[in-house]
């Protein structure tokens, strides 16, 4: 069970990386954004916590199923709907992030996007999650139906502490972590709002950003103290963001630099770009 | 939307609503209630370490005298002089001249220690204690003095500060404690201020920040890496003779101070003062081996940069911010200061002790402030097309 808990881990990594490359346009600029969780995650920590790791993969398959829906366009925005459904399939608890995925992409793209497909798009990740809740995982009897608003809300609500500090391979630093708290990064998210305020007309802003809101929210909202030291989804909801707007703030600084890392701009750019 | 429009032209610098005395009152008002509401608050709050005996009983210990025992000895080496002349000062100006308590056996638990009242009584421990608020508060004042210099706006300026009173290193971990890091703090952020003044300002302004280095080396030996820095940065932005004088001024004089304010060294020429040395490291390495060989101290290096530095996760946005401002020209000194301090602090310590973190945060916080408030006033201008009246962030004295 530990051997799985580090495969899905390091699956859910791969796939945040892929994201940062798409942002980044760039392999190499992707690694350096995801640099820091792959560091903080407990590779080597003796303790199963498949759910904690299937939590992260999940909400990573989300971002990169909006990620492609937005860079490729119309037609690829079908496929992103089922990766969005195979998630709830696996996990009907996260039905939140892709749903309000599906919305805040349906709201953005009021004018091409019709309304039903939204709307059907939405019904259809409902209808698998309800299935999966219900057919799929035995566990959870039909009687227990009123508590899944519940299990929506915490299943939305990351905590990576269970991961972290359970166990007696616990190091010691995973425990003083709890020092700093949730908030440690609060002097920081002025300026780098003003980071990502500038590169607010990125293709990748709005999906990246928004996912890392939803997640960032419903996190420091929902657990009771969460940890940011400890809580790896709560650090990709910040790190990939600013990680991506920080990158496009210094591709402008050093262009020169920058040249040799990054491709030109695809058509999803330009289109956003407007 | 009135107090809005009000708050906004204040930001920006294109409001003045009260006159320059009252804009000082003010912002010593909300400097000093900020104080009370955390390090005050923490020295009072704070509880019992078990090091404070052995600070009580090294101030007390006659400095100007010759080590009569191994423990004075350890005393004088241990750490530079200027803490305990500051401490001593104080604990003889209330009459204490002696402490009747038991010294702390590190072999044995703290607990034990405390039953058998190895702690400093309250009244010491409380006026040693305020002394750190007093120097924290002086930090807070030069680091408040040095982003208005830079920034040229008090509202941001004060914002800029909010970090470092909140900070958890510097409340919690130096601000409680009995020993050098408030100290430290005090005299990094006046060596950071005086490094913005004396910079391009010629030999006595470079002389006036050597004195303050070696103020600065004399309370704690990792003040050193801001002198390094600094003479590094001296002799790069320096022409002709200056390039080597100006940093050596950075390295003699306060080596003198360090010096003339450390007895243990007098009365022996070279010879006493290499033996002295060679002490101190062997002694340093044998603390530094003993503390290692516990379970409680087994820390990877990056397990350190994570307890005593948690920015390092934010690397790389950090960097963006802070790079977007290499071509002002207080950035390489404020640049270079911080970074010393980080990286270096970081290779030296081996156990995340908050007060061994504390400089690493407050010096990463005032160079992020710098650069951090000037993106985001420069950001909210192009924004909204607000005109800054020529004083707002960027309209600083560099």
């Amino acid at each position: 069970m530990t051997t799985a808990t580090v495969v899905i881990a390091a699956l859910a990594v791969v796939v945040f990386w892929k994201s940062a490359a798409v942002a980044t346009r760039n392999r190499v600029l992707g690694a350096f954004v995801v640099l820091p969780l792959v560091a903080n995650i407990p590779w080597v920590k003796q303790w199963p916590a498949i759910t904690d790791a299937l939590t992260l993969l999940v909400s990573a398959a989300v971002l990169w199923a909006w990620l492609y829906a937005r860079q490729e366009g119309i037609r690829k925005r079908r496929r992103a709907y089922f990766l969005a459904a195979a998630c709830v399939l696996v996990m009907p608890e996260a039905l939140l992030l892709p749903l309000a995925a599906v919305a805040i992409e349906g709201w953005r793209q009021k004018r091409t996007l019709p309304l039903t497909t939204t709307v059907r798009a939405c019904a259809l990740l409902a209808a698998v999650a309800a299935l999966s809740y219900l057919v799929i995982h035995p566990l959870a009897p039909p009687a227990a139906l009123a508590g899944f608003w519940e299990k929506l809300k915490y299943g939305a609500a990351w905590d990576g502490r269970f991961w972290i500090f359970s166990g007696t391979d616990s190091l010691d630093v995973y425990r003083l972590s709890s020092t700093y708290g949730a908030y440690v990064w609060w002097p920081l998210l002025p300026a780098f709002l003003a980071l990502g305020w500038r590169s607010r007309r990125e293709s990748w802003f709005t999906p990246l950003w928004s996912w890392g809101a939803i997640v960032s929210v419903l996190t420091l909202g929902l657990v009771a103290e969460p940890v940011f030291p400890s809580c790896p989804p709560l650090q990709a909801a910040m790190l990939l963001p600013f990680g991506a707007a920080a990158v496009a703030r210094l591709e402008t600084e050093f262009p020169a630099f920058f040249r040799h890392f990054t491709r030109s701009r695809g058509a999803g750019d330009a289109s956003e770009a407007q | 939307m009135q107090l809005v429009r009000l708050l906004e032209r204040i930001l920006t610098g294109a409001a003045r609503p009260f006159s320059p005395l009252s804009r000082s009152v003010l912002v010593v008002a909300i400097l000093t209630f900020l104080a009370g509401a955390t390090f005050f608050k923490s020295a009072i709050a704070a509880p019992v370490n078990i090091d404070e005996m052995s600070w009580v009983d090294r101030s007390l210990k006659p400095l100007w005298g010759p080590p009569y025992d191994d423990l004075d000895f350890f005393y004088a080496v241990h750490h530079p002089s200027l803490s305990r002349i500051v401490y001593r000062t104080v604990l003889h100006a209330q009459g204490v001249y002696e402490v009747e308590r038991p010294l702390v056996d590190y072999h044995k638990a703290p607990q034990w220690n405390f039953d058998r009242g190895a702690f400093p009584p309250y009244g010491v421990e409380t006026a040693l204690r305020y002394v750190n608020v007093a120097f924290l508060c002086g930090m807070a004042a030069f680091v408040y003095l040095g982003l208005r210099r830079i920034l040229g706006n008090r509202a941001l300026a004060l914002a800029g500060c909010l970090p470092i009173f909140f900070n958890v290193p510097i409340n919690n971990g130096a601000c409680g404690y009995l020993g050098t890091d408030s100290m430290l703090l005090f005299w990094l952020a006046a060596f950071w201020y005086a490094w913005l003044l004396a910079r391009g300002r010629g030999f006595f302004a470079t002389l006036g920040l050597a004195v303050v280095g070696g103020l600065l080396v004399s309370t704690k030996v990792n003040g050193a890496f801001a002198l390094v820095a600094a003479a590094a940065y001296f002799a790069a932005s320096s022409r002709g003779y200056k390039r080597v004088v100006l940093p050596a001024t950075l390295l003699v004089v306060p080596a003198a101070i360090f010096y003339a304010l450390d007895p243990i060294y007098h009365g022996g020429g070279a010879g006493r003062v290499i033996g002295v040395m060679h002490e101190t490291v062997r002694i340093m390495l044998a603390l530094k081996a003993q503390t290692l060989s516990r379970e409680w101290a087994q820390y990877a290096r990056l397990d350190l940069l994570k307890e005593s530095f948690p920015y390092w996760f934010f690397w790389l946005p950090a960097l963006a911010v802070i790079v977007s401002a290499r071509r002002e020209k207080w950035f390489w000194p404020t640049a270079a200061w911080a970074g010393a301090n980080v990286v270096l602090n970081w290779v030296l310590i081996y156990v995340p002790f908050l007060r061994y973190a504390a400089p690493m945060s407050m010096s990463f916080l005032v160079l992020f402030g710098a650069t951090g408030l000037r993106l985001v006033a420069d950001t909210y201008r192009e924004a909204t097309g607000a005109d800054a009246g020529g004083s707002g962030a960027g309209g600083g004295r560099p």
